[in-house]
Order: structure tokens, then C-alpha cells, then sequence
């Protein structure tokens, strides 16, 4: 894929089409080498990308409310899917070879259907706002790590007036939420899956939006 | 969206309208930034230059309409503005702002404002 058309699909994540197509090519005409292109690509993909949450904070909240929602939705469904494949794979292991499934194959199964809940999730934004998919996306990441930070904050305050109290809510023994007045813990856990959380997103995103670039290959052909 | 009567410019706005003014039928992203760059020294980001052309597009000051691509372009059309009746208004309104401030007043080491 020619560097002008991967810069054109990223910057489509923050912009219109046309619009990221003229930038592209102003950005070709006014830069010098590889380097300078991709440097002035990222500043302008960035400040289109901050205009996107400076204008606009609550509406990007409030989709990014909506994407998390489907991603649950999605995630238990993905989730049951799992479990009962994983069950029937088992029961196929034990019967047939009359030995378990090896662990790494639950470790690799539930990482595996994670990554490909995120990268839907990153494909369903780009489908539902395609011109503002990455200010969603990340306001998608940023989202449930604010509220993971709050809640403990809330506990921890409650706590130094009188009012202890945990929070926890799990279902057939899996802990969804866990929240107590540990703000360093969760601090760490907002840090945690900070990466594998956005990059699928974003892939999903370029994947979803690269459909209509018909031109474009995201692969090269062999 | 139509501008309204009283709506107001940021210093950088100014200069991409009157770039876009002196430019004519050809103010595209680099012409503009090069005009900028021309005239006042300054050297905009192309980030920031996109934010405000969107901006002033939004509040009904510009309009824009794709131009022809070039090989140079990478076979990419350029997007030429042109000010509106409302832009126009909106400028001159603020350069006037600037000379009514300006007037007998005597700026310290300079020689005549």
C-alpha cells in the first residue's frame, strides 16, 4: 500500500473522505521525504483529533457510552459462544482421547475472542461515525478507565468519612466489577490492557473504514 | 451555517481569511500556509490551518469546492476556498475593532502604529 493512501485511510478516521484525500495531497505537495510526510500525517491526525473532543466532549461520551454497551452486549454473547465451544471441545478431548484440554488452549481461546470483541468494536464505530471513529475510539478507551478511577476514589472518601463500603458484582462466580477504596490498584489496572484495549479498536477501525477505498489493500497481494 | 451578524474572530482566523482574500481563486492548504508564511513569518501548523478552515467553513465565513489533481498531488484534488459575503463582513468588522483601538495611540519604540 503507497504511504499516501495509508496516511488518506488514517486521516479518514478523523475526517471526511474528501477531505482527507485533499489533505493528503497538500501534505505530499508541501512535504520533503518519507519522514517529513508521516511527521506532518500524525500532528494533523492528532489535531484533528483534539478539535473532535474539545468541541464536542459530551457527544463523544455519550457514543463512546453507546460503543461500550454494544461491546458488553457483544462480549457476553462472545462469551457464551466461547464457554460452549470450549465445553464441547472438552467433552470431544475426554471422550475420544480421554485426556483434558490443555490450559494454554483457555488462555489463547479467551485472549483470541478479547482481541476480536475490541477489533468489533473498533469496526462497528467506524460503520456508526465514520468521520469521527477515532475521537469515539478513544474516548471508548479513556471511558471505563475514568469510571474505574472514580469509583475506588468515591469508596476511598466514603471510607475516611465513616462509610466503608466495597462494591462487587460477579456472575456464576466471574468477577465483573470489583471496586474498593484501593486507588493505587486501580491506578494500575486503568494502565493495564491500555494497548491491547486501543489498537484493536483503531485496526478495527482502519479495517472497517478501508472498504471504501476499493483501490486500497491493507495487505500486499502475493 | 450562516454566519451571524456579531460573530466574532480569533487573531488566527484574520489571517487565514485575509490569506484566502489575497489569494483569490487559487487558496488551497499550501497556497494558504505559504501566504501566511509570506506575509506574516509565521509558520502555521497544518493541523491547526485544517481545524480553522473547518471552523470558518462551519460558521458559514468560507466556502469550498474541490479543485483539479496533479501527479505532484499524488493524483489527489486540491479543496479551494473562497470568503463569503459573511466572512468578508466579519473581517473587515475586526480590522476596524484593531483601527478604532489603534487610533492615537502611540505604541512604546515604535514610530507610528
Amino acid at each position: 500500500m503507497h504511504r499516501a493512501d495509508a496516511a488518506e485511510l488514517l486521516l479518514s478516521l478523523v475526517t471526511s473522505r474528501d477531505r482527507a484525500a485533499a489533505i493528503v495531497g497538500d501534505l505530499l505537495e508541501g512535504s520533503n521525504g518519507a519522514a517529513g510526510f508521516w511527521w506532518l500525517v500524525a500532528r494533523t491526525a492528532v489535531r484533528q483529533l483534539g478539535r473532535d473532543l474539545a468541541t464536542d466532549p459530551l457527544g463523544a461520551a455519550r457514543d463512546a457510552a453507546r460503543a461500550l454497551m454494544v461491546e458488553i452486549a457483544l462480549g457476553l454473547l462472545m462469551a457464551v459462544a466461547l464457554l460452549v465451544s470450549l465445553w464441547a471441545a472438552g467433552s470431544v478431548a475426554l471422550v475420544y482421547f480421554h485426556r483434558e484440554l490443555p490450559s494454554w488452549v483457555y488462555t489463547v481461546s479467551g485472549y483470541g475472542v478479547y482481541l476480536l470483541l475490541v477489533f468489533q468494536t473498533g469496526r462497528w464505530i467506524a460503520r456508526l461515525w465514520p468521520r469521527r471513529a477515532a475521537s469515539v475510539g478513544v474516548s471508548l478507551v479513556v471511558l471505563p478507565r475514568i469510571i474505574g478511577i472514580a469509583a475506588p476514589l468515591v469508596i476511598w472518601a466514603a471510607a475516611l468519612a465513616g462509610m466503608g463500603m466495597n462494591v462487587a458484582i460477579s456472575l456464576s462466580g466471574f468477577s465483573l466489577i470489583s471496586w474498593s477504596g484501593d486507588v493505587p490498584r486501580a491506578l494500575s489496572a486503568a494502565g493495564w490492557f491500555l494497548l491491547p484495549d486501543s489498537l484493536p479498536i483503531l485496526a478495527g477501525a482502519v479495517f472497517q473504514r478501508s472498504k471504501a477505498y476499493p483501490d486500497l489493500r491493507l495487505l500486499p497481494r502475493r | 451555517m450562516p454566519a451571524s451578524p456579531q460573530q466574532s474572530l480569533g487573531e488566527f482566523e484574520q489571517v487565514v481569511l485575509l490569506a484566502i482574500l489575497r489569494l483569490d481563486e487559487d487558496a488551497y492548504g499550501v497556497s494558504i500556509r505559504n501566504e501566511i508564511r509570506d506575509c506574516t513569518g509565521r509558520n502555521a501548523a497544518p493541523g491547526a490551518l485544517y481545524n480553522t478552515l473547518d471552523r470558518l467553513e462551519d460558521k458559514g465565513m468560507l466556502s469550498s469546492r474541490m479543485g483539479e489533481a496533479t501527479a505532484r498531488r499524488g493524483g489527489r484534488a486540491k479543496r479551494l476556498y473562497a470568503v463569503t459575503k459573511d466572512g468578508v463582513a466579519a473581517v473587515a468588522r475586526a480590522q476596524r475593532a484593531y483601527q478604532a483601538l489603534l487610533k492615537d495611540l502611540t505604541l512604546p519604540g515604535v514610530a507610528h502604529a
